[in-house]
């Protein structure tokens, strides 16, 4: 079928995910045992009547159906409201840190596919021989490693031992200052070796087996150099399970992100989650796993896309 | 993995500012309080640092003090807020009509006077200063602080007034009469405790939440959520200077880096990134004692650690079980494997900084207490333990938990003590911890009583005795409406609890809870751990003259608190 | 991938390369020329075949060596009593890992003590071969239950197709979206912390790579002839699959169930990290990672690195063995070949 039905037939079916989505992200922040007025009275004497008013505050006196089409309500315009414990906007909290957590992503991101492509390649250009099981084994190590513990070592390693590395971010600079470097680079280090050794080895994978096609052979037959072969034709089919994987790296990065800003101390998103959870500070957490789960949707489909237009064959 | 702020608090909060002695003689108080504030009990003053109040002569003016908090600050509401960190985050900003300084001394802050003008009907009257502007540059009146009081009905902080607080009346623009419900010892510490906002406040033309407006030295100037937190000296501050302290404050921007993980704290007092580290990890501090550079300050604090057993479970409705349990923790090798030797073991609720004991006394109470009833000994303890057990008809091992959060050294030292317990046959003791709102559903339930889980919690006093028992074994305070974790009923105690706040006599109250503590040490409803310490480290080249205030929530005080006689700045070298 | 390439130059089906008469390009082809007929049945030979293959795989049969032994010391690390009966006697590990040694805060690795102590004296070599036996079971776990859930769920939805295929596929997409440990932490924040509850919420995560990849599998095996030959004899819909199309799907199925394995262990570790894991003071080599991380700053290394090592060969030689189970099943690399993604 044409892209363009393939695109709609594929937004149809995502409706009944995303809605899925929120009622699991509702049901779930609702399932865990104690409410933010807890929290916010915790021992506090508290004369009668004051958590009635704090729940009737928050919506939380009403039945659950009904809360969850208020939340759904606000949220689809992006309105989740106020934190119960800072009484601040939820998405005010959540765009203040959110480039934090970007900047890390995407250099984790940038670490991986640096690493991981060309060490792929060279792995499959070389296959059998032994730059490809040391860059195997090398990729093995990658996936291995705990990125919490890899996490500590290097902070222990470069940070303190050393010296070399801020632990504490720069205060008043924005997220593209060069003095933001110093510090991104062992959080992002952390968390791009896993997902750089995944994509090592799946170009690897793809790229032997496209290299084993006839066309390739073909290809050289005519005469065409092996370098352009690889990179006009072989890349390029090759990136289609890369590309896959690449969507996949989204929700492993925001996995990672949550132990890794918990580790370095890293000021962004993750750290607003888990705090949101100790606090069943509802309105945030619910913002933050809609957000995240949303994007992952949107990635996946954007994944797919790329998927079949780069190969008409898979659209099902 | 995370300090105590981030946990909000196992322990009361704002308590480390509220409830504790009111005296008439304020004067006299100084002299029966555990030290003067300037030394740790029984220790020498640190190699390479100075705890003598600085020289105002000498202050230097001008300069960034760099210091970090464990968690980032949820509310600035003084009204609102529950947490310590938010207090602390504050507590230069607003102020009070009183403050009680580093040696639990009460002293006049914007009211000039305070006393209490007629006994019979318990009215006090405070006049305040004049010419006191807000940072909002509006002028402090008597009706700015009415509606600073009355503003906490209906708030999580409700209790700090109206638990003694009947009604005010306005005499005129600087004077404001306070009735009570009724004689109320703590009262001046209680007072101590609410911030003065603008009345401005209470109509809706001023959101604290967003802009915390005060009278104090430094106004805040922004938050970045989970990075940092900055306030700015304030021209317009109504001291005029005096002999121990210079008229305006020295140092001119403090920023407080928010740093959760505890060894990221310690990094960046090393690198120079903060600096001044409070409440640093215990291990630290040995090698901070010992470099010249640095200044570390110890003092024994309203903080300890205790376990209060579920009475309505058998075996632990017997005494001689729950001494017997007493007997068995292993409180020096907690002290040296959990907190590095920083604490003292505790056998008792009321700490050392509390104003009915002056330090020698204390002391050979708390090692009189340990030796008779608490102290750890395996022999004694295996015969409490038996004839205990035979009382309550309980056969051994008998089966149990104990809970705790996930501060990770309580977490440490429950399980030494279970591993203490289950060496002995008499006890199969589990482990369990549940995060925060789990825990507090837990200890602060109904049924905390009649769950078979030794509660293991935290609390922390200020300068009142009160504070450390009072909410503990009450008969009254049964939870859930109180902390009355394990339902301890005890007429003799209820009685004692009830004098102590009706009394203003120091002497008749120093034997009061001295008999307090001792029925409570026989009966031991609940077992102590340790009392902490308020410890913080700042680097000496660059900050001088900083001294460690003992309760939860002051510990900024020190860098200007002109009422209380201190001041901090900031050295060019 | 696996050995044959390196001693032929060609992975073409059908393709003869006479190369000196050496004997073993002539078994590629006996090989491959077998395997092709055996696509259609299910043979034990064919898994025979694959056990071979997999012998001959150096790292693979490391991995395994590996495992073995961790496997071996874990067992024989401390007495294993049921009821009061005790099934081993052994204890390999010097010391108990349960007891506090107070005259030993904190040691750096020497003699007595190979790995050291910790905070509270206990002996960290004893506590990391004990701590193996929740690693690995939770590991093993988990993935034995996500597959009995994941795998009928998976072969249902593939082989029915229409809604029922739709129903479930939309269930995994929607569970697809969360990242794992968010999930995990919300829901060990709902269940409480524990071991079965550790298990409980790592296999809610699971299952559906599982199901994925089985509905996958299932999709492209049953347009396959004997699946219609099997039907047009009448067979039922049930047996048919079970007993042919879900074993010729399993290849890739244990290949990924293997590496789970790994991936479990590293996730039980990463909640055991978060705080969220088992009992505190368990020897869990996560919460051993929690526990060490406050005090790495004051050059307690060895509290952090060892349980850290312990994790990592762990997770190392189980994707060893997986790799090496997934050359030997699967050496064409045909299906599964997107790490089960699609």
């Amino acid at each position: 079928m044409s892209l363009q039905r393939y695109l709609i037939k594929r937004l149809l079916v995502m409706i009944p995910v995303l809605f899925g989505v929120t009622v699991l992200t509702f049901s779930l922040t609702k399932m865990l045992p104690g409410s933010p007025v807890d929290f916010i009275l915790q021992f506090q004497e508290t004369t009668p009547g004051l958590r009635e008013q704090l729940e009737a505050q928050y919506n939380l006196d009403e039945p659950v159906y009904i809360q969850y089409w208020l939340w759904l309500r606000d949220a689809m315009v992006l309105d989740f409201g106020d934190s119960i414990i800072s009484d601040r906007s939820v998405t005010g909290a959540i765009v203040g840190r959110l480039p934090k957590t970007l900047l890390l992503g995407g250099a984790g991101f940038a670490i991986a596919v640096c690493i991981g492509i060309p060490l792929g390649v060279l792995s499959a250009v070389n296959n059998g021989n032994t730059i490809d099981e040391v860059s195997r084994i090398g990729a093995l190590l990658g996936i291995a490693t705990p990125n919490f513990w890899l996490g500590l070592m290097l902070m222990l390693v470069f940070s303190v031992q050393f010296g070399l590395f801020r632990v504490i971010p720069p205060s008043d600079v924005g997220v593209f200052h060069p003095s933001m470097l110093k510090f991104v680079i062992l959080p992002a280090i952390t968390l791009g070796t896993a997902s750089s050794a995944l994509i090592m080895r799946l170009t690897r994978s793809s790229m032997v087996e496209e290299l084993n096609k006839d066309y390739v052979r073909t290809a050289k037959a005519k005469g065409l150099s092996e370098r352009t072969v690889i990179v006009k034709h072989v890349l390029r089919n090759s990136m289609v399970s890369v590309v896959t994987v690449a969507a996949i790296q989204v929700a492993f990065i925001v996995n990672g992100s949550v132990v890794i800003e918990q580790v370095f101390s890293w000021p962004g998103v993750g750290r607003l989650l888990i705090d949101a959870i100790t606090q069943r500070d509802f309105p945030v957490l619910q913002a933050i796993v809609l957000m995240i789960a949303v994007t992952i949707v949107f990635v996946n489909l954007i994944a797919d896309l790329l998927y079949s237009w780069l190969d008409p064959r898979i659209r099902y | 993995m995370r300090s105590d702020d981030t946990e909000r608090h196992f322990s009361l909060n704002r308590r480390s500012l509220v409830k504790s002695l009111g005296v008439a003689g304020v004067a006299g108080l100084a002299g029966c309080m555990g030290g003067d504030g300037t030394e740790t009990e029984g220790t020498p003053a640190r190699p390479g640092g100075a705890t003598t109040p600085a020289d105002p002569n000498n202050a230097q003016e001008g300069g960034e003090l760099i210091a970090s908090f464990g968690a980032d600050v949820a509310q600035f509401d003084p009204a609102s807020s529950t947490d310590t960190t938010s207090v602390k985050a504050l507590s230069l900003t607003f102020e009070n009509l009183l403050t009680v300084g580093f040696d639990g001394s009460i002293n006049n802050a914007l009211a000039h006077t305070f006393e209490e003008v007629d006994e019979e009907n318990n009215i006090w009257r405070a006049e305040l200063r004049e010419g006191v502007m807000f940072h909002n540059g509006t002028e402090l009146t008597a009706e700015d602080v009415q509606v600073s009081f009355e503003r906490y009905e209906g708030t999580p902080n409700a209790a700090d007034v109206y638990n003694w607080y009947d009604s005010s009346e306005i005499i005129d623009d600087y004077t404001i009469e306070f009735t009570l419900q009724d004689t109320y010892a703590p009262l001046q510490f209680d007072i101590s405790a609410v911030g003065i906002v603008p009345a401005a406040a209470e109509n809706g033309d001023l959101d604290l939440s967003e802009n915390p407006v005060g009278t104090g030295p430094y106004e805040f100037v922004e938050h970045q959520p989970d990075e940092l937190f900055r306030i700015e000296r304030y021209d317009d501050y109504w001291f005029e200077g005096d002999d121990n302290v210079p008229a305006t404050a020295p140092i001119e921007t403090v920023t407080y880096r928010i740093i959760t993980e505890q060894s990221a704290q310690q990094a960046a007092l090393e690198g120079g990134d903060i600096h001044l580290a409070n409440a640093p990890p215990a291990s630290s501090i040995s090698d901070f004692e010992e470099n010249e550079d640095y200044t570390v300050n110890r003092r024994l604090a309203g903080g300890f650690d205790l376990m209060y057993f579920p009475l309505e479970v058998e075996p632990y409705g017997n005494a001689k079980v729950r001494r017997g349990v007493s007997r068995l923790i292993p409180r020096e090798n907690i002290l040296e494997s959990v907190y590095q030797g920083i604490g003292v073991p505790a056998y008792m609720a009321i700490s050392q900084i509390s104003a009915v004991f002056d330090t020698e006394e204390w002391q050979d109470l708390n090692d009189r207490l340990g030796e008779e009833y608490m102290g750890y000994d395996e022999e004694q303890a295996s015969t409490l333990l038996e004839e205990g057990f035979d009382e309550a008809g309980i056969e051994a091992p008998f089966e149990t938990t104990i809970i705790t959060n996930q501060n990770p050294q309580r977490v440490q030292w429950v399980q030494l003590i279970a591993e203490s317990l289950n060496s002995t046959d008499y006890f199969d003791v589990s482990v369990e911890q549940y995060e925060w709102n789990t825990y507090v559903g837990k200890i602060a339930g109904e049924s905390s009583a009649s769950n078979n889980e030794v509660i293991a919690v935290g609390w922390s006093g200020g300068w009142d005795p009160d504070a450390y028992v009072g909410d503990l074994v009450d008969s009254e305070q049964f939870t859930p409406n109180g902390f009355n974790m394990g339902h301890y009923k005890n007429e003799e105690v209820d009685q004692l609890l009830e004098d102590g706040t009706n009394t203003y006599d120091l002497e008749e109250r120093n034997q009061i809870y001295k008999d307090l503590v001792e029925i409570l040490a026989e009966d031991a409803p609940m077992t102590y751990i340790r009392f902490g310490e308020e410890t913080d480290v700042y680097d000496n080249t660059a900050v001088k003259g900083f001294r460690t205030y003992p309760i939860n929530g002051g510990e900024f005080k020190g860098i200007f608190s002109p009422a209380d006689g201190a001041f901090t700045y900031l050295s060019e070298e | 991938m696996s050995h044959e390439s390196s001693r032929t130059t060609t992975d073409q089906r059908g393709r003869i390369r006479v190369t000196g008469f050496d004997t073993s390009a002539f078994e590629d082809r006996d090989e491959r020329f077998d395997w092709q007929q055996e696509e259609s049945t299910v043979s034990r030979s064919r898994w025979t075949r694959s056990w071979e293959r997999f012998k001959r795989n150096r790292t693979a049969l490391a991995g395994l060596a590996i495992i073995a032994v961790m496997l071996f010391v874990t067992i024989f690390a401390r007495p294993i009593a049921v009821e009061g009966i005790t099934i081993q006697p052994f204890s390999l590990a010097p010391f108990d890992p349960t007891n506090s040694n107070f005259g030993a805060l904190n040691e750096a690795p020497s003699a007595s003590h190979p790995f050291g102590t910790d905070w509270s004296g206990k002996d960290i070599l004893s506590r990391v071969m004990y701590g193996g036996r929740y690693s690995l079971t939770i590991g093993v776990i988990t993935v034995g239950i996500a597959l009995s859930v994941g795998v009928p769920l998976g072969a249902i939805a593939g082989y029915y197709g229409g809604w029922v295929d739709e129903v479930i596929m939309r269930l995994v997409d929607i569970l697809y979206a969360f990242p794992f440990l968010v999930l995990a932490i919300a829901l060990i924040s709902v269940l409480g912390q524990g071991f079965w509850n550790m298990i409980t919420a790592l296999v809610l995560v699971v299952w559906i790579s599982y199901a994925r990849l089985l509905r996958g599998e299932v999709l492209s095996v049953k347009e396959n002839e004997y699946v219609t030959a099997a039907k047009a004899l009448g067979a039922r819909d049930r047996s048919i699959i079970f007993r042919h199309v879900v074993p010729n799907a399993m290849a890739p199925v244990i290949v990924q169930a293997t590496l789970g394995i790994g991936t479990v262990v590293l996730n039980a570790a990463a909640l055991g990290f978060l705080g969220l894991g088992l009992e505190p003071g368990s020897p869990e080599w996560g919460s051993m990672l929690s526990s060490g991380r406050d005090t790495l700053i004051q050059g307690y290394w060895w509290v952090t690195v060892f349980p850290g090592l312990a994790i990592f060969l762990f997770v190392l030689s189980i994707n060893l063995v997986g790799d090496g189970v997934r050359d030997a099943v699967d050496p064409q690399g045909d299906s599964g070949g997107n790490a089960g993604v699609r």
